[in-house]
C-alpha cells in the first residue's frame, strides 16, 4: 500500500497514457465507422499528453531519468565536485518549489475559466501541472537529504 | 518629434506588449502594426505598442491567459478566444445575424456597440480584460472537393468546423457532420479525404494553398470575421485619459481603413484562387444563401437558446 | 538582458545541472528581474504541451516498447541482417535506410527517435555495435525524416510562410534520398576501419525467405499506415494510435508472445521517456518566450541579414544562423519564430521559397543532433542509456555527410525544385 502510494504519480501518469491512445482509436473508430466524431476528443487528448508528461516527470526525476551532461563533473576534484552537486540538488528543490507557488498562484487566479471546447475548468485543466510541480518539489527535496547523507553517489543511483 | 518631446518632460513612454497570432501579410498582421504607428503618432510617443505577431507568445488560449495576467499587455482574436471567461461572448462569432459588415463591425465595436460594451464591462469584472475595439478580417466561405449549393448537399458528409460549441453547432445546422481537425492537419485532411471541406476567409484559403486539395469555394458568407482588440484593465489604466481617448480615435480609424483592406484583397485572392482553378458558386448561379440561413439560425436558437435577446439587439444596431 | 540568460544558460548545462534545470533557472531570475508575472511559467510550460502533433511523440516511444518486448523487432532485423549483413556496416546501414522509410509514419524527428530509434539500438547492440555508435547512427539518421513526406514541420513551415505544403513535401524527397546516400557511405568507411560486424558470407535464396515469412506481418506495418493515411482513415499524428492497434493485433494473433507484464512495462517506461524529454520541450517554450520578448531572435537575425543582400551570401549567414538557433530551440519554436523574419528578406533577394522551405527545415533538425540542446541527443541518450558526451563524438562523424549534403542543397536549388516542378 505504502509502495502504492509513493509511485502514485507513475500510476496517474500510465493511466493517462492509456487513455490517450484509447481515445486517438475511439476518436477514428466513430468518425470512420460510425460517421459521428466526438466533440472535444482533440482538445481532451492534448490533455492526457499534459497529464503524462507532469505525473511522469517526479518519477522520472527519482529514476535519475532527467537528462543532464555530468561528463564535466565527473572530472573535477572532490573540493570543486560537492559543491556544485550540492548546489544543482539544492537548487533543484527551491527552483521547482518557487515554481510549484506560481502553479498555485496560477489556479488560484483563474478559478473561473473554462478550456474552449470541452469547458473543462480551468483548476482540472491546469491540475497536472500543480501537482507535477509539487511532486518535483517532493522528489528532489528528498534526493538533497539523500545527497547529504550520502555526498559522492552518483546523481542516477541517488533514489530516495 | 514626440520621442523628444515625451522625453524633454522626462517622462519615459508607456510601451505596450501587444500579441497576435497573425502571419506575415495577412490583413490582421497589418491591423496591428498600423495601429501601432497610429498610436505612436497621435500620442507624440508618449504612448507604443510593441507588436508580437506569429504566436511568439503563444497560441490564442495562452495569449488570452496571458493578457489576463498582465504578462501581456494587449492582443487581439475571435470573440470567442474570450469565451474561457465569458461563454456568452461568442455570440458575436454566430453566423448569419448581421445584414452587412459595416453591421458587423459596429455591433462588435464597444466604442459604439451598447451590447459590447455591457459585455465589455463585464469583462472587466470578472478576468481584468477590457475590449478596445476590433477590426475586419473578411466573411467566412465556404470550400469543398465537390459542388455545395443548399444544405441538402452538405447531409451525412464530413467538414471541418473549428473545435469549438459554435462552429459545431453552425456545420451541423448546415446539414454536415461536424468533425474536428487541428489546423495544422487540415490541409492533409483536406488531401487524403478524412474531411471534405472547411471554411475559412477567402485570405486563409489562399493563404494555406487549401486550392490545391479542393475544388469549389462557396460564397456563403456566413460568418463576418470581426476580430476584438482587448487589453489588461491594470496596464489600460497606467494610460492618462487624454491618450486613452486618442487610442479610441485611432482603433476606429484604422478599424475603417480595415474594411477597405479586405474588400482589396478579396478581389485579388478570389482572381488568384479562379487562376488556381477553384470554382466560385454564388447565389448567381446556384447557391441557396436563405436556405442555409434558415437552417442555420434555427440550429444556432436550438442549442443557444439564451443568446435570442442579444441576438435581438445587436439586430437593432444601426 | 536575453544573452546574460543564454549565458548562464550554457554555464549551468555546463556544470552538469539537468537541462530542465539550466532552462528554469535563467527563467526564473528573468521573471523576478523584469517584473513579469510568475505565473507566467506554468502558463508557459502547461501551454507548450498543449499541443496537438506531440501527441505522436508518447504514441510511438509505446509502439517502440511494444513492438521489443513482445518480438516484433526481432524478427523485422532478423530479416534485414540477413538482407544486408554483408554490407560493411551491417545493421548500421539498415538503420539509415529504415529512417528513410519509417519517416512516413509520424513526420517528426523525436517520435521517429522514439519509436523505430529504441529498436534499432538494442538491434544493433545485440548485434556487438557499441551503444555510441548505434545511437550516433540513430540520431543522425533520424533528421532525415522531416524532409522526407510526410512531415509534420514542412507542413507548418508551408503554413506559416504561405508556401505550398504539397511542393514542400516533394521537394524533399531527393536531399533525404542523398542524404541517406552519404551517411551510408560514411557507415561504410567507418565500419571497414574499425572492423565492424557483418555476415560472413552473402544469403541464400532460401535464408531470405526463411527470415520473410516471420517478418511479413511486421514489414507490413508501413504500409498500411501509409493506406490508411492517404485513403483518408485517419491524420498523420493518429497514424501513431493506429499503429499500437496493428501491433496489438500482430502480437497477439500472430506471434502470441505478448503478455500483461510486457504491456505494462512498456506502458511505464513510455510515460518515463516522454517527461523526462517532454519536460524539456515546455521549459525550451518557456525560453523560448521569454528571448521573443527580449526580440532576441530578430535582433540577432536582422544583425546578420544587414551584412549582405547576395542571395548566395545570404543563405550561407542563413545556414549559419539556423545551425546555431537549432542548436537552442525545438523544430516548432524556431520555425515559428523565424520563418516571419528571414524569409521575407531572402525570398525579397531572389531565393525560391520552396528551396528555402527545405533548407531551413533541414538545417533546424541538423540542430537537433547538434549540443547543447539537441533534443535528439536527450532522447537517444535516455532511450540507449549512453552519455550524451558519448554519443556527441560519434554524432561528429555524420555531420561531415550531413553538412556536406546541406551545402549541396542549398547551393544547387536545381535539386530540390527537380520533382515539385514536374508537377507543372
Ligand atoms: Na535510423
Ligand atoms: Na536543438
Amino acid at each position: 500500500m505504502k509502495a502504492f502510494i509513493r509511485n502514485l504519480d507513475k500510476y496517474l501518469g500510465t493511466f493517462f497514457l492509456a487513455s490517450l491512445i484509447l481515445l486517438v482509436i475511439a476518436q477514428i473508430v466513430m468518425r470512420v465507422v460510425f460517421l459521428a466524431p466526438l466533440k472535444g476528443a482533440e482538445e481532451l487528448v492534448r490533455y492526457f499528453l499534459i497529464c503524462v508528461v507532469f505525473f511522469g516527470a517526479p518519477y522520472a526525476a527519482r529514476e535519475g531519468g532527467h537528462i543532464r551532461m555530468e561528463e564535466l563533473q565527473t572530472w573535477f576534484p572532490f573540493w570543486l565536485r560537492y559543491p556544485v552537486r550540492l548546489l544543482s540538488f539544492l537548487s533543484a528543490a527551491v527552483v521547482f518549489g518557487i515554481v510549484a507557488y506560481g502553479s498555485v498562484l496560477t489556479l488560484m487566479q483563474n478559478l473561473a475559466n473554462r478550456t474552449a471546447t470541452l469547458s473543462i475548468p480551468f483548476p482540472i485543466f491546469i491540475m497536472p501541472t500543480v501537482l507535477g510541480f509539487i511532486l518535483l518539489t517532493v522528489a528532489y527535496t528528498r534526493m538533497f537529504i539523500r545527497f547529504l547523507r550520502h555526498p559522492d553517489v552518483p546523481w542516477s543511483k541517488n533514489k530516495p | 518629434g514626440g520621442g523628444q518631446e515625451a522625453s524633454s518632460q522626462g517622462t519615459e513612454p508607456i510601451v505596450l506588449k501587444y500579441a497576435h497570432v497573425g502571419i506575415a501579410g495577412e490583413i490582421q498582421t497589418k491591423y496591428a502594426d498600423t495601429l501601432a504607428k497610429r498610436i505612436e503618432e497621435k500620442s507624440d510617443g508618449r504612448v507604443k505598442l510593441q507588436v508580437y505577431p506569429n504566436s511568439q507568445l503563444g497560441g490564442v488560449s495562452e495569449m488570452v491567459d496571458g493578457i489576463k495576467s498582465g504578462a501581456i499587455d494587449m492582443g487581439h482574436h475571435d470573440f470567442s478566444s474570450l469565451g474561457k471567461y465569458m461563454t456568452d461572448m461568442s455570440v458575436f462569432n454566430s453566423p448569419f445575424i448581421y445584414r452587412d459588415v459595416d453591421h458587423a463591425i459596429k455591433a462588435g465595436d464597444p466604442n459604439v456597440s451598447p451590447v459590447a460594451q455591457e459585455f465589455s464591462e463585464e469583462l472587466v469584472d470578472i478576468a481584468g480584460i477590457r475590449l478596445l475595439g476590433v477590426h475586419y478580417r473578411g466573411a467566412r466561405q465556404l470550400s469543398a472537393t465537390y459542388p455545395v449549393y443548399s444544405p441538402a448537399d452538405m447531409k451525412g458528409k464530413k467538414f471541418r468546423g473549428v473545435p469549438v460549441q459554435l462552429w459545431m453547432t453552425m456545420i451541423e445546422g448546415m446539414g454536415a457532420i461536424p468533425t474536428p481537425v487541428e489546423i495544422t492537419e487540415l490541409h492533409t485532411a483536406l488531401m487524403t479525404g478524412v474531411v471534405l471541406g472547411q471554411e475559412n476567409p477567402l485570405e486563409n484559403i489562399y493563404a494555406q494553398k487549401f486550392y490545391e486539395v479542393q475544388d469549389y469555394i462557396m460564397m456563403t458568407s456566413h460568418m463576418h470575421a470581426v476580430l476584438v482588440t482587448f487589453i489588461n484593465e491594470k496596464s489600460w489604466q497606467k494610460i492618462p485619459e487624454a491618450d486613452q481617448a486618442l487610442i479610441k480615435e485611432a482603433m476606429v480609424e484604422v478599424r475603417d481603413e480595415s474594411v477597405e483592406w479586405v474588400a482589396a484583397v478579396n478581389d485579388e485572392v478570389k482572381q488568384k484562387l479562379m487562376d488556381e482553378g477553384m470554382t466560385f458558386i454564388d447565389e448567381s448561379n446556384g447557391l441557396k444563401i436563405d436556405e442555409f440561413r434558415e437552417a442555420v439560425l434555427a440550429k444556432l436558437y436550438q442549442d443557444f437558446p439564451n443568446w435570442k435577446p442579444y441576438v435581438e439587439r445587436i439586430q437593432q444596431i444601426k | 538582458m536575453g544573452f546574460v540568460l543564454l549565458a548562464l544558460f550554457f554555464i549551468l548545462f555546463i556544470l552538469g545541472f539537468p537541462v530542465v534545470l539550466s532552462i528554469i533557472i535563467p527563467a526564473l531570475l528573468y521573471v523576478f528581474s523584469s517584473g513579469v508575472t510568475l505565473t507566467l511559467v506554468t502558463q508557459r510550460m502547461h501551454y507548450a504541451l498543449d499541443s496537438y502533433p506531440f501527441i505522436a511523440v508518447p504514441v510511438f516511444i509505446f509502439v517502440g516498447n511494444l513492438m521489443n518486448s513482445s518480438g516484433v523487432t526481432n524478427r523485422i532485423f532478423k530479416f534485414a541482417d540477413t538482407l544486408v549483413g554483408r554490407f560493411p556496416g551491417g545493421l548500421a546501414q539498415v538503420n539509415i535506410f529504415a529512417s528513410l522509410i519509417f519517416s512516413g509514419m509520424s513526420g517528426a524527428a523525436l517520435a521517429d527517435v522514439g519509436g523505430l530509434g529504441q529498436i534499432e539500438i538494442k538491434a544493433m547492440k545485440e548485434k556487438g555495435f557499441r551503444g555510441s555508435f548505434a545511437s550516433a547512427v540513430t540520431a543522425a539518421s533520424a533528421t532525415v525524416g522531416p524532409i522526407f513526406p510526410p512531415s509534420i514541420p514542412l507542413v507548418i513551415y508551408g503554413s506559416v510562410a504561405s508556401v505550398s505544403i504539397v511542393k514542400l513535401l516533394l521537394a524533399g524527397i531527393m536531399p533525404a534520398v542523398l542524404a541517406v546516400g552519404a551517411m551510408m557511405i560514411m557507415t561504410g568507411v567507418i565500419s571497414v576501419v574499425r572492423g565492424y560486424p557483418r555476415a560472413e558470407r552473402w544469403p541464400t535464396v532460401k535464408e531470405v525467405v526463411r527470415d520473410f515469412i516471420p517478418a511479413f506481418p511486421a514489414l507490413l506495418t508501413p504500409i498500411l499506415l501509409i493506406f490508411g493515411m492517404l485513403s483518408g482513415l485517419f491524420t498523420p499524428t493518429e497514424a501513431a494510435s493506429a499503429t499500437v492497434v496493428y501491433v496489438f493485433f500482430i502480437s497477439l494473433v500472430i506471434y502470441r508472445e505478448l503478455t500483461w507484464r510486457h504491456i505494462l512495462t512498456a506502458l511505464f517506461e513510455t510515460v518515463k521517456s516522454t517527461s523526462t524529454i517532454m519536460i524539456i520541450v515546455a521549459a525550451a517554450a518557456l525560453f523560448g518566450w521569454i528571448l521573443a520578448i527580449e526580440q532576441i531572435p530578430q535582433m540577432f537575425s536582422s544583425f546578420l541579414l544587414s551584412i549582405s543582400q547576395n542571395p548566395l551570401v545570404l543563405l550561407l549567414i542563413l545556414n549559419i544562423l539556423l545551425f546555431i538557433v537549432g542548436m537552442f530551440l525545438d523544430s516548432t519554436t524556431a520555425t515559428l519564430l523565424l520563418v516571419p523574419i528571414v524569409v521575407p528578406p531572402l525570398v525579397g533577394a531572389g531565393v525560391n521559397e520552396i528551396h528555402l522551405g527545405i533548407v531551413f527545415i533541414f538545417n533546424i533538425m541538423i540542430g537537433l543532433v547538434t549540443p547543447p540542446m539537441g533534443l535528439s541527443l536527450f532522447l537517444i541518450s535516455d532511450i540507449a542509456k549512453v552519455s550524451i558526451k558519448d554519443i556527441m563524438s560519434e554524432v561528429a562523424f555524420y555531420l561531415i555527410p550531413l553538412i556536406g549534403t546541406l551545402l549541396m542543397v542549398t547551393y544547387m536549388p536545381q535539386v530540390v525544385l527537380w520533382i515539385p516542378n514536374m508537377l507543372k
